[in-house]
C-alpha cells in the first residue's frame, strides 16, 4: 500500500521540470538536477516514489552513443499529470483554509 | 611509461582492490567509465583494464559511484549506469563536470542509495502497523489492549479503586491511541476495507 504522495518544494521542482519536458527532448538524472537546481541525492529518490506510484515513464537511449553512456530518460505519464494537478488543487485548498485570510476586513470603506 | 604516485607496490591502483570485490558487472562499469573521459595519451594498462592517470579524487569519485550502486541494490537495477550517464555530463553541448561537481554528485548518488535502504527497511517494519490499521477492528482492538494493559498496571499497582478514580486517564489514554492511529493511518494512506467487502473477498466463489 503506497504512502501518499507529500508535495514537498523538492518534488513539485522536479514534477515540473518534467512537465515541460517533451517526448522529443526528454530530461534525464542530470539534466533534471540542474533544471530543478536539485542535487542527485534529492532527485533519485524523488524519481523513484514517482514511478513506484505510476506517474512517471522511464525509458533508456535507443541506441549507444558514441563517447558516452546511454541515458535514461523520464517522462510524466497522463495519469501522472492529472493526479499532479489534482493533488496540487487538494493541497492549495488545504492551504487556504488554514491561513488566515484578511480581505473580508481590507477595502471597507470607513 | 612512468607509474603512477599513488599505485600500490603491485602495480595495482586501489580502486582495483575495491571492484575486484565487487561483481563482474561492475568492473565492466568501471572500464567504461574510466575509458571515458578520463583516457589519455598517457594511459597505462592494468590487467585487462586500462587505467588512465586518475587522481586519487577521481577515483574517490568512481569507488563512490560503484559503492552507491552496490548500495542501492537489484531494485535499482539501473542505477550505476544511469548514473555513469549522468557523470559524463552533455558531451554534446560541451558540458562535462568538473572533479568537484563529479565529487558532489557522486556524493550525492550515495545518499540517494543510504535513502532507498532507509525507505526498504522502513516499509519491511511498518508491515504489522499496516495490518493493524487496515481494518477497523484491529484499530479497535489495539485501543483495548492498551487501555486494558494500563487498567491492569493500576490495578496491579494500587489496587481495583484505583480503575474508578483514574477513569478519566483510562478513557484519556484510549483516545489518544484511537487518535494516533487514525493520524497514523492518514499519513500511511490507508483505508479500511468494510467488512462485508471482506467477506465477500473472503468466498471462494468470489476469488
Amino acid at each position: 500500500m503506497a504512502a501518499p504522495l507529500r508535495l514537498t518544494k523538492p518534488t513539485q521542482a522536479v514534477v515540473n521540470v518534467l512537465m515541460q519536458s517533451t517526448r522529443e527532448d526528454p530530461v534525464w538524472g542530470l539534466r533534471i538536477c540542474e533544471f530543478a537546481d536539485l542535487g542527485p541525492g534529492t532527485v533519485y529518490p524523488i524519481l523513484d516514489r514517482l514511478a513506484e506510484l505510476g506517474w512517471i515513464e522511464s525509458w533508456w537511449e535507443a541506441e549507444q552513443p558514441a563517447g558516452r553512456p546511454r541515458r535514461r530518460y523520464y517522462q510524466l505519464t497522463g495519469a501522472g499529470r492529472l493526479e499532479y494537478a489534482a493533488a496540487l488543487a487538494a493541497r492549495n485548498a488545504r492551504r487556504r483554509w488554514h491561513t488566515f485570510a484578511p480581505s473580508s476586513a481590507q477595502g471597507r470603506p470607513g | 611509461m612512468r607509474p603512477l604516485p599513488h599505485y600500490r607496490d603491485n602495480g595495482q591502483p586501489f580502486s582495483v582492490f575495491v571492484y575486484d570485490i565487487a561483481d563482474r558487472k561492475l568492473l565492466q562499469a568501471r572500464r567504461e567509465i574510466l575509458g571515458w573521459p578520463y583516457t589519455s595519451p598517457g594511459d597505462v594498462a592494468v590487467g585487462d583494464v586500462a587505467v588512465s592517470r586518475l587522481s586519487i579524487r577521481s577515483q574517490f569519485v568512481l569507488g563512490l559511484t560503484v559503492l552507491a550502486a552496490f548500495l542501492a541494490g537489484p531494485r535499482r537495477a539501473g542505477g550505476d549506469d544511469e548514473w555513469r550517464a549522468h557523470l559524463a555530463g552533455v558531451p554534446e553541448e560541451g558540458r562535462v563536470l568538473s572533479l568537484a561537481e563529479q565529487m558532489r554528485h557522486a556524493t550525492g548518488f550515495l545518499w540517494a542509495a543510504i535513502q532507498w535502504r532507509i525507505s526498504d527497511v522502513a516499509r519491511w517494519a511498518g508491515r504489522p502497523l499496516d495490518w493493524i490499521l487496515s481494518t477497523d477492528s484491529r484499530v479497535c482492538s489495539t485501543v483495548a489492549v492498551v487501555v486494558t494493559v494500563a487498567a491492569i498496571h493500576l490495578v496491579a499497582d494500587s489496587g481495583l479503586i484505583e480503575i474508578w478514580r483514574n477513569g478519566q486517564n483510562l478513557f484519556a489514554v484510549g483516545a489518544g491511541t484511537w487518535g494516533g492511529l487514525m493520524l497514523l493511518r492518514r499519513a500511511r494512506g490507508i483505508t479500511p476495507v468494510p467488512r462485508k467487502r471482506r467477506k465477500a473477498e473472503k468466498e471462494p466463489g468470489n476469488q
